[in-house]
């Protein structure tokens, strides 16, 4: 069965959007007649929890019920038949309409037995203030929180404004975090808004504490590794029309793309997935300032202009060759800006190949089919940065491999499983997180293989990994009802059989493309409990 | 034959920098690779832009491209069971590749170093100066507007200014610490690769299952096109290379098959 109550490994003090796999009957609102849940799910569950995510004295919730069985019904009774239902047909606002294809096409995926998906729409701020003073804070979060107040408060005190300014604006982002209702989305976006909060102050930090600017570093290193500055490659040919190529991406696409890869996680993700993209973005971005102001470096245009002389803080940035869409377009639109950049020697990592790397990252683990386009991405980012002259090759690697590294500590820690067989949010009943020790190919210990008598003496390689397989999650779905999307999936009994007799066991891997194609056990015996959820013993975890 | 590996796997990583689990290190250094060989493909644009490139910059960026099938394919295959050939392939590739690397590191190194290593402080260098004039011409397009480039200010003795020897020292300390980098990910590979084959060997001793695995290579039939004869004849290559490597670290490993 599958697990009850989820508790996020996430690190943070506020219960977060969701908190059991089940809600509570108390109301009596949104558990159909018939259904009973099972004892282990109110004796699991938080009291706190529940009482957050009840959803009793949400109107909107007795709405969504109500609408989604009349939807259940109509859906039914046409299944292939692609017009909204009829139930409210005669409502001509176009809000209900709206909402009638994204309940139709989306909603109607959700388990109405399962809260998982849905946001906390409380205002009370004692209840998180109450789960503040209950929780129990572990290392990681202490690290966590601890680095990022520190941050805030270097930038708290190095801002050059009125403390009577400065004061409102953080007992406003207080309040923020203590409302349920909004908490749930500013606690997982701390590390963003840490980022921003020191880009913004890095103009006000006094130039007698920053670091020498170095100029001959980049183009020196990248022409002993790569062979060539390919920045000067890049930008030895221009033309309005490549201008305006490079000038979509870099100037546009890049600041509205993050936040419609945010949009589609939270529809087509698990729950829970968009916290984890909150947390790689914003560390991503995070340490790549702190690298910029640990290493400050002069971007191409600064070599192009004044050669290899010394820069120093008193010189202002450029807009490199986004001068020439300011040309294109006639008004000041780049020049000012990055005039007045607050990190204008900041060359090093490049954060607009950073913030690509890690959409592209995200989308593969969305879309896995489209990897090539989100590649292409990238690809054409990079062009761009270096066509600009805003950055060397080694820049956009250094930004490269520091998301690559960031999301691979995500998706191994905070990123949970998206099953292939789930179409969005509200499909899901269970959230799996990527148990990396059971998914390792070594299978057998290091010393173990280094000394071969021991492994036959314990009787072989893969009695350790044996058992009996089928699909996961098939067994572990609470079958009370399920959604569109997993009807269409679930393989009869014998299909199951011959499936995982003759299908090879293979752990998912973040890089697969059918990475998350799950296998587990019906046995009682790969469920093992640990401190942090259960593990299966075929490469994944159910929060318990 | 058996006292050469025995050397090596004394200094082989069981752990990636000692913590990490193997598997996951190798992820990392492979994506790693994969971005870095990108700039190959970059490099070719030269042809278009008319950036002028040597011989070996050619090479390079040839090199770089040729190898990425080959990285991308084992990434994709990390945890997968029964990887073991393509592995070999990719641990082989790597270590050729950082090998080779390292002749070009030094060579431009060197080139650098006498191009640009000792040009002086407000000097341009000769590689940027073409690409400054040409910068700068563009820039001059539609020159009514007022959104100029600006001409470059003389710095002002502030601070900020770093010193022709602590650049140097960067330059030469960074290029370490990345050959080193380098040389430890080559250790990796090549410790997750033995690991894999030794894994393999054991099972296949202790389950008693000596038979090979039938490869199923796929007969091309001449009426399905040219397209489905060069895939054959890829899949082909590449099957073929990945049996080779895996025969061939079987006998430097000594593991019994």
């Amino acid at each position: 069965m599958a697990a009850a109550t989820y508790t996020s490994k996430f690190p943070g003090p506020f219960p977060r959007d969701t908190a059991t796999g089940l809600q509570s009957n108390e109301t009596g609102l949104n558990v159909p007649k018939g259904v009973t849940l099972p004892s282990s799910f109110s004796n699991g569950s938080d009291s706190l929890s529940d009482h957050l995510y009840s959803g009793g004295s949400n109107p909107m919730n007795n709405n969504y019920h109500l609408l989604e069985r009349t939807e259940l019904t109509s859906a039914s009774s046409s299944a292939s038949s692609s017009s909204s239902p009829s139930s409210l047909s005669s409502s001509s606002s176009v809000f209900l309409r709206v909402y009638k294809v994204i309940h139709y096409y989306f909603l109607l995926e959700k388990d109405p037995n399962s809260r998982l998906s849905e946001l906390n729409f409380d205002t009370n701020i004692i209840v998180n203030l109450n789960y503040l003073k209950r929780y129990e804070w572990s290392t990681g979060d202490i690290i966590h929180y601890g680095f990022l107040v520190l941050i805030l408060l270097f930038c708290f005190l190095i801002f050059p404004a009125s403390f009577l300014v400065k004061f409102p604006i953080i007992a406003l982002f207080g309040l923020m975090f203590a409302i349920p209702l909004t908490s749930q989305f500013f606690l997982p976006a701390l590390p963003i808004f840490t980022w921003l909060a020191l880009f913004f102050s890095c103009a006000k930090i006094p130039v007698t504490w920053r670091l020498p600017i170095s100029v001959r570093f980049l183009p020196a290193f990248e022409t002993v590794m790569y062979g060539d500055n390919l920045s000067s490659v890049l930008a030895a040919f221009t033309h309005p029309v490549l201008d305006i190529l490079a000038w979509l991406p870099y100037g546009i696409i890049h600041f509205s793309v993050p936040f419609v890869v945010a949009a589609l996680i939270f529809i087509f993700g698990p729950p829970t997935s968009l916290r984890a993209y909150g947390f790689a973005f914003g560390y991503m971005n995070l340490f790549g300032v702190i690298m910029q102001l640990l290493f400050p470096a002069a971007p191409p245009w600064y070599k192009l202009n004044n050669g290899l002389a010394p820069a120093n803080y008193s010189m202002g940035g450029s807009p490199g060759g986004l001068a020439r869409i300011d040309d294109i377009v006639g008004f000041d639109m780049y020049t000012s800006t990055f005039t007045n950049a607050p990190v204008p020697f900041g060359a090093f990592p490049s954060l607009h190949s950073g913030c690509a790397v890690m959409e592209c990252l995200f989308l593969i683990w969305l879309f896995p089919k489209l990897k090539f386009v989100w590649c292409g991405y990238v690809m054409w980012l990079w062009w761009c940065t270096m066509y600009l002259t805003h950055h060397y090759f080694i820049d956009l690697i250094g930004g490269a491999v520091l998301s690559l590294c960031v999301f691979t500590y995500t998706s191994y820690v905070h990123l949970p499983i998206r099953l292939p067989n789930k179409f969005c949010r509200w499909s899901y009943t269970e959230i799996l997180f990527i148990d990396y020790h059971e998914i390792n190919p070594l299978t057998v210990s290091v010393s173990a293989l280094n000394s071969e008598s021991d492994i036959e003496n314990r009787g072989g390689l893969y009695s350790q990994v044996s058992g009996s397989s089928s699909r996961v999650g098939i067994d572990n779905y609470e079958m009370t009802s399920l959604p569109r999307s997993l009807t269409s999936n679930i393989p009869i009994a014998d299909d199951v059989d011959s499936a995982s007799s003759t299908t090879e066991l293979s752990p998912p891997s973040v890089f697969d493309m059918d990475a998350h194609t799950l296998e587990s056990t019906t046995s009682l015996e790969d469920f093992v409990s640990t401190t942090n959820g259960t593990q299966t013993g075929k490469g994944y975890k159910i929060r318990m | 034959m058996r006292s050469r590996p025995s050397t090596l796997v004394r200094i082989l990583p069981l752990k990636f920098f000692g913590v990490i689990p193997l598997y996951l290190g190798v992820e990392v250094i492979l994506g790693i690779t994969i971005l870095n060989k990108a700039g190959g493909v970059y490099g070719f644009f030269s042809l278009i832009t008319g950036h002028p490139i040597n011989f070996w910059q050619w090479v390079y960026n040839f090199l770089c491209v040729a190898v990425l099938p080959v990285y991308v394919s084992s990434l994709m295959n990390v945890t997968t069971k029964g990887n073991t050939k393509k592995f070999s392939l990719c641990c082989i590739t790597y270590v050729l590749d950082t090998i080779i690397g390292l002749f070009f590191t030094l060579h431009f190194g060197l080139w650098w170093y006498f191009t640009e290593g000792n040009v002086n402080y407000g000097e341009r260098s000769r590689t940027s100066d073409s690409v400054a004039m040409h910068f700068k011409r563009a820039n001059q397009i539609g020159s009514s507007s007022s959104q100029k480039y600006t001409e470059p200010q003389m710095p002002m003795p502030t601070y900020g200014e770093s010193s022709l020897s602590r650049e140097t020292f960067i330059i030469l300390a960074s290029t370490i610490v990345v050959t080193l980098f380098r040389l430890y990910f080559t250790l990796a590979i090549v410790s997750f690769t033995r690991l894999l084959l030794k894994q393999e060997s054991v099972a296949r001793r202790s389950s008693e299952r000596n038979e090979v695995q039938a490869q199923g290579f796929e007969v091309y039939d001449e009426g399905d096109g040219w397209i489905a004869w060069i895939k054959y004849e890829f899949r082909h290559l590449r099957d073929d290379l990945e049996h080779h490597s895996k025969h061939l670290l079987d006998r430097y490993f000594a593991i019994q098959p």
